[in-house]
């Protein structure tokens, strides 16, 4: 073969192996594109799916707020039901008290003396439940404030002893109230809620005691030279708790069994409340208990002692209030229920003041044109008018009342912060608290009005 | 076998020993590719052996000759193909040691089903190593060939000796001295 043939050959393998290197090549492109639109379309999808659970998440973000919102307005709903059924359930309740010290203080036959106190006291406790529920959601919302105010805790004890005494009697148990003697007796802080503390552990210790004593025992925890803090016990000889129900005991609408509240009644919010309570007081509650031999609940909270001011304010408090007589002045009561008029306008008129009464705030400023009064007592919720609208009219001038500055007092069964705002802006000059009694009507009196002495 | 080792050999056949030494051989071994090679293609190893055979016939040198001048050559090849394996490598020991671990992996990635050996470095010291070639192929002349190359590229002097065979010549220990 010569030279010519063999490169012949040669370049015919070479081209052949270019082809076969393009063909290669080809191929490798071909898969190099393939992978390339594969990323390509993989990267849209992601994109696609990010944008979809974008949109998504959106979509969830605005349920929530939807949600969020029907929450709020929910519980606000529910606040101001609960507000309104305390209203509505006082004010029958504030007849039953009213007309009850009505028919004390008419009655002259000693054996109804008993009994007729004992129905206030139910009405009292009637009270304190009701004051519970309310106090449960106020807590939830938030809505609790403690006073600082002076008080005797003689004055305190003696008053547990006189509202359980009966009971006590009853079921042939001893209700024992001890205290350190060296405790001041005028302390700083707030009476109401440790009345309420103090209510509950002992009617608790009551409710489920068969036999025995209950025993209340003060002492005192730690002293300083402003405040003093003192532990409480309430120790009694009843069934007792089992320990693994007792870490349960504080929790709202729990008793420690589910036959408790069968058997013992109750609401199950008592212990929940007074625990709340005593922690909002910076104060701390235990228990100590076994089942067949009894329960000892104890609670440390301080209390300040009291200064000048405090000790002014309590005396003018306290003063032993003559249930004076008043020269004729005239008094305008606008409230809406018939009971609660009936009630106030007796009670006014035993002391010798000329009661008009009018149904709603329409007619209280149609009564102040009219005539002159000395003050005004104005129930806040009435028809057509209300007390608050009334009081903004009368004030304004807008109508032709014959003393736009007559002092008025509102009468609410709320004394939620915002009330008493809303009452000092419309221009009221107090408020009380429904439902009214005797003795807080008479300091009302005292307070704007001259009197004989 | 990858296509590079073919291209390789016939183009250093035709230019050392002329186009019709390399037209003669490819026909005679009557191979399945006609001899027909691009490097970027795969073939089968046993071409190779044909290929040589024909060699070692016409030229009268022996297949292991043939391997070992071929390693030589195609390791300067290498070295002007593939510059990033040799960066930093200042030494032919600094470059047989990273074989196995470097180029041969790096191989592996872009070819996944190339069949090389396996190399493995021991008793390393300063002037003196052993290299234990393992592979089924059997071409550790090839290998030899490759580490003279590599000597030549990094202009030092070594000494290649087989200590010992294995495994029917599929497992071979190189000692390489440095001289």
């Amino acid at each position: 073969m010569d030279m010519l043939e063999i490169l012949k050959k040669t370049l015919e393998r070479e081209r052949l192996a270019r082809k076969a290197a393009e063909a290669i090549i080809e191929q490798k492109s071909l898969e190099i594109y393939q992978a390339n639109k594969d990323l390509k379309d993989l990267k849209e999808n992601l994109e696609l799916r990010i944008q979809h659970r974008t949109r998504e998440i959106e979509a969830s973000r605005q349920e929530l707020l939807v949600a969020k919102e029907l929450a709020e307005s929910a519980t606000k709903a529910k606040s101001s039901f609960l507000s309104t059924m305390s209203h509505e359930i006082r004010t029958p309740l504030n007849g039953i008290i009213g007309l009850t010290e009505l028919v004390i203080k008419a009655n002259k036959d000693k054996t109804l003396d008993e009994l007729l106190g004992n129905i206030n006291l139910s009405a009292d406790n009637l009270l304190v439940i009701i004051n519970d529920i309310l106090d449960f959601s106020k807590i939830e919302a938030g809505k609790i404030s403690f006073e600082r105010t002076a008080f005797s805790l003689g004055k305190l004890t003696k008053g547990l002893e006189g509202t359980f005494k009966f009971r006590a009697l009853e079921k042939n148990l001893q209700l024992v109230c001890t205290r350190d003697e060296s405790i001041p007796d005028l302390l700083v802080g707030d009476k109401t809620k440790l009345n309420q503390i103090m209510i509950n552990l002992v009617g608790n210790a009551l409710k489920f005691t068969s036999m025995g004593s209950i025993c209340v025992d003060i002492n005192i925890h730690e002293q300083s030279d402003s405040d003093i803090s003192l532990k409480f016990s309430i120790k009694d000889t009843g069934i007792g708790i089992a320990p693994e129900k007792q870490s349960k005991v504080f929790e709202s609408f729990a008793q420690s069994d589910s036959d408790t509240s069968t058997k013992y009644g109750g609401t199950g919010l008592g212990l929940a409340i007074t625990k709340k309570l005593i922690e909002l007081q910076s104060g701390a509650i235990n228990l100590i208990s076994e089942p067949g031999k009894g329960s000892e609940f104890y609670f440390t909270l301080s209390f300040g002692l009291p200064g000048k001011e405090d000790l002014k304010l309590y005396k003018q408090e306290n003063s032993v209030l003559k249930m004076v007589h008043f020269k004729q002045e005239s008094i305008l009561l606008a409230e809406d229920n018939k009971i609660n008029q009936f009630v106030a306008a007796t009670a006014l008129r035993n002391w010798d003041l000329d009661v008009d009464i009018a149904n709603n705030g329409k007619e209280a400023i149609e009564f102040l044109c009219k005539k002159k009064y000395s003050l005004v007592l104005m129930d806040l919720q009435m028809p057509i008018m209300d007390g608050l609208q009334a009081t903004l009219e009368i004030r304004s001038g807008s109508k032709p009342v014959i003393d736009r500055e007559v002092p008025i007092i509102a009468l609410t069964a709320n004394a939620f912060s915002e009330i008493k705002q809303q009452v000092e802006q419309v221009g009221m000059d107090g408020y009380a608290t429904k439902p009214i009694n005797q003795k807080q009507l008479n300091s009302i009196l005292h307070k704007w009005i001259n009197k004989v002495k | 076998m990858k296509g590079l080792i073919f291209t390789e050999f016939i183009e250093m056949v035709e230019n050392q020993m002329g186009f019709e030494m390399a037209n003669s051989i490819i026909e005679d071994a009557q191979l399945k590719s006609q001899g027909i090679y691009t490097s970027v293609g795969t073939y089968h190893e046993e071409e190779m052996i044909s290929l040589l055979i024909q060699l070692s016939k016409r030229s009268g040198l022996s297949i292991p000759e043939l391997l070992e001048s071929y390693g030589q050559y195609l390791f300067g090849r290498f070295a002007i193909l593939y510059t990033h394996f040799f960066t930093n490598k200042n030494s032919s020991f600094e470059f047989l040691e990273k074989i196995e671990d470097y180029i041969h992996v790096e191989v592996l990635k872009l070819y996944p089903d190339a069949l090389l050996p396996v190399i493995e470095i021991r008793d390393q010291t300063n002037d003196c190593m052993t290299m234990i070639y393992k592979s089924p192929r059997r071409l550790v002349h090839l290998a030899i060939g490759l580490i003279k190359g590599c000597s030549d590229h990094f202009k030092e002097n070594l000494e290649i000796s087989i200590k010992k065979e294995l495994n029917e010549g599929t497992e071979v220990w190189i000692e390489i001295k440095k001289i």
